[in-house]
């Protein structure tokens, strides 16, 4: 009897071995039959949370022209995007349209993942702007199609900031700092006078440019990382200043739920996209109802006594190369990209993608913040690896380790580059 | 159960026929069917052709890919891929921080193996002395976390111990002299590493308390009774008379632990956003992180086969203790 019970207890402990070995593939998208009567359109969460009414109308154009056509939509977040994109291109059902920040193009150019595209057949292409056209743009041909671009800028809490004696938005760096210090210190340490997240790298990087540092420099076809370069850790060290001195929240989050954080109404002021102020004063997330008539976007001075530079940040959509309705495809991302869409976005907090539309935007005082904030701006290094660091998340790792005290910035600065040494020139 | 209770009936056909002693034979083999030595192959037949679809096909596909060069270009079919023979592995093995993950993986198994024993022991003893009720509540509440979706108990953990918000936090600056306010578990990594171990050891204590309770409901009172007449206290009766009854159930459970310990991955990977920072990666998520992050397939591979290797040793220890159980005497 014994026996029979620990053999049992034996072959179930090795079932439920077998079962926990094998419980963790997660599948990609399932389509049934992917004839041409079917598009599949990959967006961010963005499109779905922020203008869903937008890829309507671009269903409805296509649908105009095509009757009868199905398209199918599939909305996924930004940190696990592409370990599905590079899984679902592996096999023959991959989707007709794809969201790339514009940042993650290069890599997949590089290496021929996305069909060449026409780019005179889209109703912007002339007046696209530089930077967007840059990242869709590999050894002379167009593989993308610029979607929008967003600005940084800072946006502050009038309420919070006025009850500590402060009352326009501070030009420079130095009032902008006599502003915090106040404000911390009527607060206290459990309020963040700027919740800046320790890995958010698209501020951080805008202090290394501000101070005139870079992420890394070409020379002779050659990349190298200059993280450790005495500018880049003047601006880094800049950076662990404003983390130290303002930022009392969790140091080992990133910047992907800051709407969410300021939205609870215990921060004073935040440097991000142009859209977050307002997604933070959306009923869902403004928890103390203090923020709704209290936020103010203004440009970011940056402690050089310029503007900051600010990521210029955005989105491309490209056609899988495997992709067997390319030619729809197209037609759908000209509907989407088009100057109504291109409307909706601006009304949104968005950049356009094209010069035409931002000239406008800047004569508009609603809108006139984000657009001056993005005339001085930087971009990643054009480099043919550089989708492997933002993958690898060295920068992340590194400001991470600096903003919690870990390592020293120069330490931090160093490891960092020998990490981004290491991967920034394989294709 | 009804596995067990077709296991052991192997009594029924005589056991094992051994060729009865004669001389040298001069003909040669040929297949009998008096024996039926094809009757159990032809059972499992079933059985094994599933286990070789299911877990041989991606092993040998494992083993191809560690041994060739195979990024994106080769995943999406634009380049071949081409043999490098054991490159990977050298790369592996003469990274530096490889060997911390060994190690950093090693400590944490074990130590959530160490705990699990000890704990699941403790409590499947104290369930032995308590009344019916508290017997069938605590087995409630034990089969209730067991049952839990370990995706749903690591977002639970992760916000009991969230910085900000976190209810732990908070009871502890209930303490006098205690201020946790705003305490990051996740900023050190053997912070961080230590409440992950809480949590798996959470998930696993369950199935080892109900198995040993299973396994003392099987000690015969009357030993003990005799040993407590020889002069034995309660501490001489678990050492020398449950322990060793217990043995070969600890034997497997233990090695079963440090099989699954060693293969933690979702707690790590949700309770990290699924981005574990470097002091947070044990082998399951550095493989994962090599392969489907920095897109390195190849060398992903060879980092899950060496962790296979690695675990050959323990796997060894529980198919012995599993034949010794399963031999007839």
């Amino acid at each position: 009897m014994k026996r029979k019970l620990t053999v049992a207890i034996g072959i179930a402990g090795m079932m439920v071995s077998i079962a926990a070995c094998g419980g963790n593939d997660d599948n990609g998208s399932s389509h049934s039959g992917a004839d041409a009567k079917e598009l599949t359109v990959w967006l961010t969460v963005d499109a779905q949370n922020n203008w869903p009414d937008l890829v309507k109308a671009a269903d409805a154009a296509v649908k105009k022209a095509h009757p009868g056509i199905k398209i199918n939509h599939e909305y996924y977040g930004w940190p696990d995007k592409n370990t599905k994109l590079d899984a679902v291109l592996a096999t023959d059902k991959a989707p007709d349209v794809v969201e790339m920040g514009n940042t993650e193009m290069l890599g997949y150019m590089v290496k021929g993942a996305f069909a060449p595209v026409d780019a005179a057949k889209f109703t912007n292409s002339a007046a696209w702007l530089d930077g967007l056209k840059a990242s869709v743009t590999y050894g002379g041909k167009t593989y993308g199609v610029p979607y929008y671009a967003g600005g940084r800028v800072a946006n502050w809490r009038k309420d919070v900031f006025a009850a500590a004696g402060v009352k326009t938005p501070p030009k420079t760096y130095a009032e902008l700092t006599a502003a915090l210090d106040k404000v911390q210190k009527k607060e206290g340490d459990k309020f963040s006078a700027w919740y800046q997240p320790t890995r958010d790298w698209y501020a951080a990087m805008s202090f290394v440019y501000d101070a005139g540092g870079s992420i890394a420099k070409e020379s002779g076809g050659q990349w190298k990382a200059t993280l450790s370069s005495p500018e880049s850790v003047k601006g880094l060290t800049a950076f662990k200043n404003v983390v130290d001195k303002y930022m009392h929240g969790d140091k080992t989050k990133d910047e992907s739920d800051r709407y969410i954080v300021y939205g609870q109404g215990k921060s004073g002021m935040i440097f991000g996209a142009a859209w977050e102020g307002a997604t933070s004063a959306d009923p869902k997330n403004d928890k103390t109802g203090k923020l709704k008539n209290n936020l103010e976007n203004f440009v970011m001075p940056g402690p050089s006594g310029k503007n900051m530079p600010v990521f210029l940040g955005g989105s491309d959509l490209a056609i899988p190369v495997k992709s067997k309705a390319q030619a729809v495809a197209a037609e759908w991302i000209n509907a989407f990209t088009g100057p109504s869409g291109q409307k909706g976005l601006i009304a949104k907090g968005n950049l356009p993608n094209n010069k035409t539309d931002l000239a406008t935007l800047k004569s508009d005082p609603a809108t006139a913040v984000p657009a001056t904030a993005a005339e001085s701006n930087w971009f990643v290094p054009m480099a043919p690896g550089w989708g492997q660091v933002e993958k690898a998340q060295v920068l992340q790792t590194m400001l991470q380790n600096i903003g919690t005290g870990k390592k020293s910035v120069e330490a931090a600065a160093k490891e960092a580059d020998a990490a981004i040494d290491k991967v920034i020139n394989t294709k | 159960m009804s596995a067990a209770d077709t296991t052991t009936p192997a009594k029924v056909p005589p056991p094992r026929q051994a060729p009865p002693p004669a001389p040298v034979t001069k003909y040669p083999r040929r297949a009998r069917t008096s024996g039926g030595s094809a009757t159990p192959w032809l059972l499992l037949a079933p059985c094994l052709l599933i286990l070789a679809l299911v877990l041989g096909y991606p092993l040998v596909r494992l083993v191809t890919l560690s041994l060739q060069k195979f990024g994106q270009s080769q995943l999406w079919g634009f380049q071949p891929a081409d043999w490098v023979g054991f490159d990977n592995f050298s790369g592996v093995l003469g990274d530096g921080e490889f060997w911390q993950v060994v190690v950093r993986t090693i400590v944490f198994a074990a130590g959530s193996v160490v705990f699990t024993m000890v704990l699941g022991m403790l409590i499947a003893l104290l369930l032995q002395r308590v009344s019916g009720w508290v017997k069938t509540l605590v087995n409630i509440v034990l089969v209730a976390s067991w049952g839990m979706p370990i995706i749903v108990a690591t977002t639970v953990f992760k916000w009991l111990f969230d910085a900000d918000y976190g209810i732990l936090n908070a009871l502890l600056s209930k303490l006098p002299g205690v201020d946790l306010i705003g305490h990051n578990w996740f900023a050190s990594g053997p912070q961080g590493l230590a409440v992950i171990m809480l949590l798996v050891v959470w998930g696993a204590v369950p199935f080892v308390v109900i198995t040993l309770s299973a396994g003392l409901t099987q000690v015969p009172a009357e030993l003990e009774e005799a040993a407590r007449l020889d002069g034995a206290g309660s501490w001489g009766v678990f050492r020398h008379v449950t322990l060793p009854i217990l043995k070969p159930i600890i034997v497997m459970l233990t090695t079963l632990s440090v099989i699954w310990d060693m293969g933690v991955f979702p707690q790590v990977f949700v309770m990290r956003n699924g981005h574990p920072e470097q002091e947070f990666q044990l082998l399951t998520t550095y493989s994962y992180d090599r392969a489907f992050v920095v897109n390195d397939y190849a060398q992903g591979s060879a980092i899950a086969l060496i962790t296979v290797v690695l675990m050959l040793g323990v796997v060894a220890v529980y198919m012995r203790q599993m034949l010794k159980i399963g031999e007839v005497e």
